[in-house]
């Protein structure tokens, strides 16, 4: 079991301001409401004591009836492996870091050229990150250009499941067909629907639209993984300033609503269900209106979501740092530290697209995965604090040492440094002689060393002897 | 004051509990009072003892019991005001008012024109004061390189004047020489127009330091009671590094930090109660490696982060370290190091954290560009310490309502009112989309930052000296290039 | 036997390499033998290691001690064998106090077996010069951390040039490079402490 590592250094928003927050997004959904595009799901809330408005498809709820369903859901959710060591116990202030996407583009790892992602880079990319050990689950990065919209679900996740024994998470692209399939898919591997339900190997992201507002198709799939028992997250992705308000708390008090309200409808399909608090806040390019992915803004509001999801006691799914960059540069480097670092630090739970995009996420880079999994470990470093103990104040050693003395070759240095200090891969540490005689060589061709060493030395995990063969029989259009 | 530099409140970090804090300052108590640290300056060593300090002379032993350390923090200003030339430029520190500037001191730049490592000169002092003057969220000037093409006599006068004469805000400095430092005094009060007024409005002040560990020697703790005998503000930092020079364990790193730190304040109290003097540190690690100081690692900042929850403690404002990287060349290391060593400890509330811009490989080169990136990495750092402004207009409940499900936000008023407020709007990063950044010649942040310091450095105009003033600087210190 | 003080040395057992040391002289190796063979070798392959990034520098420090500790045993046993690589006479330059760099090099010299001198900090060419004449080292190491203390850096490689010619002289720290050691005609510049065992091994061939 991994329980993530615990941290509260940053938080954005007071006690009183996450009760406003509370209250306004209370109001939204009671007053503004949801439209909610799918005559099942109007008449589950209907059936259950919700405002709804068939004509305009208009569900709204009392903060007395939000709270209610709200407690229904757990608190925890654990997020299951391949490995009992990858099984992910997701609860309040429990931070994770996992990829994120799905780009349609990918920085071909030989040639360095962009070009249209495939299934195998999905295979290889599940490879590369089981090797990498501060990316602790694996969230579907690429979407494969070359198949037939039908055949890339259960593809898409199968790639993955081979190649990781970490958590699989990814969305759904070959509509109700290949929903089914993919819970038909899962609980094959799993052993069952029981088996399933019991250990999920994975989680679906379903969408909702801001502001307010859930697809038809969408709440389809949520009705068939609610019942299958898979973890699902319903994240809304607001852009302050286009779908939200330009303020921050304004796009606060939105996503709160929007997140709540996919909870909201898992428990009226069944209560008790694991859903996640889910939130991809986003902002404008106020020159372009594209959204951006590396504004600072994004980890401030991401940090203070943690705040909310732990309010609420609630599992959270939210997003850390993606670059606008193109290239593995400085602002590369500064934009995915600062939007992994600010959410991480107030104790954000599972945080999506921590690692691997480029580009806005138009893209990722194989090579990107090992340069932020080296940032993801200093931030690692940064939510462990310093330790305060008699042994770790080491006054006693001091006092041995004492004034002008050194304490390289110190049994305490021996035994503490590992625990201590992290040690990067792949940053250059060697001063300027060194680093000049060398070759001038950066982090990044370090970073693609590193690549070049896990894809010729790690193997992960195999499956079980026969599962590919069962698999192939029950899914002819399975890719193996 | 009518306007002072722009203040941001950190303090929400915390690398440990509070109950930790009393059991580090017990620890350092310990040490005071039964180590004790080793002052080889005589004259120091006297003003301890006849203070009532324990002091073995034959052994260079200073022994400083809990009632004088005590006495000593109680008499530091927990308020030190640091003013630029310009009052839109002063400091105030206290409590957890957080400001970044620049730091070294360096012997090398990378040149902006060529790209590759060269000396550091006097051309260099200016330029780099001339570019904090220019960039925003730089909030002083602690004099960032060694001219090399100066004598060792002209150092001091040379990077003092330099420094003035390029930047109005805060200047401060370390010092190389006794009468060096006394001509930068001298050169300080015919700017100032005299000691009073120099006095009342201290735009320069020093850096003495301590060395690691528990050891203050001759030569700096000479300038350091010659600096408070006149009256000018001073940090004694310490620079331990864990597990080479402090034992590996961040804890008892924060502690030798923090009884370094503590003796050279001491030291000042005695000779002046209520000097101001802020806590000082420049702590990092030894890379376990290669045996080197390392200045972005991550350890770096969560030691600044714990002097800052010590400094906050004893209520004394602290100087100290954020925003280096170890890389050559300001690359995607460059970035992740600096933005993270700056965010920490600004979010811990560090006053004064210096060393925060265009600094690379172990604190031993500048880069111009990397200072116009790192005014951005500072910039966004604020923003995050800033944090969520939660009120009715910022909510905006009415206007989710107003707006409607499926709705958008883009042409409403209250959009255009609040994004100015609301966004942290960079200069360097590229935000465009693939297609414009390929067609506008595909330029790394590199590639623009160096564009955007040539012009500082080309176009900006900072207050500089009157002529009359000029003139008579040059004429009295021969040595001024 | 051998194999044994050569691993416990590399793990940086004291007490395991000294039973082991103890064990071989029981059995009748020779003194030079286990000094060259095993405490030598180990420490061989952990310069190695160390320079590779497989090895940490207090791992290698306490395999340093670790073959100290079996060094103490052989050595009054040798009778005017020298067994010594080679001797080294280090400090700090005039004007700087910074030795932590220079407590590295001479721990990571002794540890690949030299003997080494320490003069401390702030040492002057006088000094240098003195300790040269009386220790008769293959090299002097200077050390400097501030600029400033460069020219007291020349001035000292210049003076044993002068007067004691036979003497190799090897550089290092934070501001002096490969190009001021040609310029100031040093014998050698090492980046850091594993390449200054390196350079002086090189140095004494």
């Amino acid at each position: 079991m991994n329980y993530g590592r615990y941290s509260s250094c940053y938080r954005p928003l007071s006690t009183n301001d996450i009760e406003a927050i509370h209250k306004a997004s209370m109001l939204i959904l009671g007053k503004t409401g949801f439209i909610v595009d799918n005559r099942r799901a109007l008449e589950l809330f209907a059936g259950h004591g919700a405002g709804v408005d068939f004509e305009k498809k208009i569900v709204r709820v009392e903060e007395e009836w939000a709270m209610k369903y709200l407690k229904k859901a757990p608190a925890r959710i654990i997020l299951y492996g391949r490995e009992e060591k990858h099984n992910l116990v997701v609860e309040a202030d429990r931070t994770f870091f996992g990829t994120g996407g799905t780009a349609l583009n990918i920085y071909d790892r030989q040639t360095g050229q962009r070009r249209p992602s495939l299934l195998s880079d999905l295979a290889e990319i599940a490879a590369l990150i089981d090797a990498l050990d501060h990316i602790h689950w694996y969230c579907l990065p690429v979407y494969p250009t070359e198949l037939e919209k039908e055949d890339v679900d259960i593809n898409r996740y199968y790639s993955a499941i081979k190649n990781t024994s970490k958590h699989i998470m990814g969305g759904i692209y070959g509509g109700h067909h290949g929903a089914r399939d993919l819970i038909r898919l899962a609980q094959t591997i799993a052993g069952g629907a029981e088996e399933l339900k019991k250990r999920p190997l994975i989680s679906v992201i379903c969408c909702t639209i801001s502001p307010l507002k859930l697809e038809s198709r969408y709440v389809d799939f949520i009705f068939d993984l609610v019942e299958a028992g898979i973890p699902i997250a319903t994240p809304c992705a607001p852009i302050a300033g286009a779908t939200s308000p330009v303020t921050l708390a304004g796009t606060l008090a939105q996503i709160n609503a929007e997140a709540i309200f996919g909870i909201l409808l898992s428990q009226v399909i069944r209560e008790g269900a694991p859903a996640m608090y889910s939130v991809v806040p986003t902002t404008a390019n106020m020159k372009t209106m594209e959204f951006l992915f590396g504004a600072v803004e994004n980890g401030i509001m991401n940090a203070a979501c943690a705040q909310m999801a732990a309010y609420y006691k609630l599992p959270l799914y939210s997003t850390g740092g993606v670059t606008e960059s193109k290239v593995f540069d400085v602002q590369n480097g500064y934009e995915k530290c600062l939007n992994n670092l600010l959410p991480g630090a107030a104790g954000a739970q599972l945080i999506h697209n921590a690692a691997g995009q480029i580009d806005s996420s138009m893209a990722v880079a194989y090579e990107q995965y090992v340069l932020d999994n080296e940032i993801l470990g200093a931030i690692d470093r940064v939510l462990q604090g310093i330790e305060v103990t008699p042994e770790t104040l080491a006054a006693g050693m001091i006092d041995e040492v004492g004034p002008g003395g050194h304490f390289l070759a110190q049994e305490h240095t021996l035994k503490h440094m590992h625990r201590e200090l992290y040690m990067p891969p792949t940053a250059v540490r060697r001063n300027y002689s060194a680093w000049d005689k060398g070759g001038r060589k950066n982090m990044i061709d370090y970073a693609r060393e590193e690549m070049e060493r896990v894809f010729s030395g790690h193997r992960p995990l195999p499956l079980p002897e026969g599962l590919e063969e069962e698999l192939k029989s029950q899914f002819p259009n399975l890719i193996v | 004051m009518s306007k002072v530099f722009q203040q941001y409140q950190g303090g929400s970090n915390k690398v440990f509990p509070g109950d930790k804090v009393k059991e580090i300052h017990e620890a350092s108590v310990h040490l005071m009072e039964k180590v004790g640290v080793k002052v080889h300056n005589p004259r120091a060593r006297q003003i301890f003892a006849d203070h009532g300090a324990q002091v073995d002379h034959g052994e260079a032993i200073v022994k400083i019991p809990r009632s004088m350390l005590e006495d000593a923090v109680a008499a530091a200003p927990s308020r030190v005001l640091l003013c630029g030339r310009e009052e839109k430029n002063d400091l105030v520190l206290e409590g957890t008012n957080t400001y970044l500037g620049t730091g070294g001191t360096v012997l090398y730049t990378l040149d902006l024109d060529t790209g590759e490592r060269r000396p550091t000169e006097v051309r260099d002092v200016a330029g780099y004061a001339k570019m904090t003057d220019a960039l925003e969220n730089v909030a002083f000037f602690v004099i960032n390189c060694y001219p090399q093409d100066v004598a060792t006599e002209d150092v001091d006068v040379n990077r003092f004047y330099h420094s003035f004469a390029n930047t109005s805000k805060h200047v401060m400095g370390g010092i190389y020489t006794m009468e060096g430092l006394k001509d930068v005094i001298r050169l300080s009060e015919e700017i100032a127009g005299g000691k009073a007024n120099l006095l009342a409005r201290p735009f320069v002040s020093f850096i003495t330091l301590i060395m690691s560990p528990l050891v203050m020697e001759v030569t700096y703790t000479d300038f350091l009671m010659e600096i408070v005998r006149y009256g000018l503000p001073l940090t004694t930092p310490a620079e331990p590094l864990a597990g080479a020079t402090a034992p590996v364990t961040l804890a008892g790193t924060v502690t030798i930090n923090n009884v370094e730190s503590l003796a050279g304040l001491v030291l000042a109290q005695l000779i002046r109660k209520g000097h101001p003097t802020l806590y000082g540190t420049t702590s990092s690690i030894m890379d376990m490696v290669t045996g080197t100081y390392m200045a972005g690692a991550i350890e770096s900042a969560l030691i600044n982060a714990g002097c800052a929850q010590m400094a906050q403690y004893y209520e004394i404002p602290i100087y100290a370290t954020g925003g280096m990287s170890d890389s050559k060349i300001p690359d995607c290391q460059a970035g992740y190091e600096s933005a993270a060593t700056a965010m920490i400890v600004a979010l811990a509330g560090a006053n004064y954290i210096h060393d925060a811009f265009g600094l690379l490989e172990f604190c031993t080169t500048l880069s111009y560009e990397k200072m116009v990136i790192d005014n951005e990495i500072v910039g966004m750092a604020l923003r995050a310490v800033r944090g969520i402004e939660v009120n009715e207009e910022t909510i905006a409940a009415d206007i989710i309502a107003e707006v409607g499900p499926g709705g958008n936000f883009l042409a409403h008023r209250h959009t255009a009112g609040h994004v100015r407020k609301e966004f942290f709007f960079p200069r360097v990063a590229d935000r465009q989309m693939r297609r414009d950044w390929e067609a506008s010649g595909s330029a790394d942040t590199a590639a623009r930052a160096k564009v955007m310091a040539e012009e500082i450095l080309r176009e900006h105009r900072p207050l500089g000296f009157a002529e009359d003033l000029e003139a008579l600087l040059r004429k009295n210190y021969a040595g001024i290039k | 036997m051998i194999q044994e003080i050569y691993t416990k040395v590399l793990a940086g057992e004291s007490d395991g390499v000294r039973s082991a040391v103890q064990k071989a002289l029981d059995e009748g190796i020779k003194p030079s033998k286990i000094i060259n063979d095993a405490l030598i070798k180990a420490m061989d392959e952990v310069g190695a290691r160390m320079k590779s990034g497989e090895m940490y520098v207090p791992e290698v420090l306490i395999a340093a001690e670790a073959m100290k500790a079996g060094l103490g045993l052989v050595k009054p046993l040798l009778e005017g064998e020298a067994y010594a690589v080679g001797k080294v006479v280090i400090g700090t330059v005039a004007g700087d106090l910074h030795d932590i760099g220079k407590n590295l090099v001479t721990m990571l010299l002794e540890s690949s077996g030299f003997e080494v001198i320490d003069l401390g900090v702030d040492a002057s060419a006088e000094v240098f010069l003195e300790a040269a004449g009386k220790h008769k080292p293959q090299i002097v190491g200077l050390s400097a951390l501030l600029t400033t203390t460069m020219a007291s850096m020349e001035a000292t490689v210049k003076a044993l040039r002068e007067k004691a010619p036979g003497i190799k002289t090897m550089i290092g720290g934070a501001p002096v490079s490969q190009q001021f050691a040609d310029e100031i005609g040093a014998g050698g510049y090492a980046p850091d402490g594993a390449s200054a065992v390196d350079l002086a091994k090189k140095l004494i061939q």
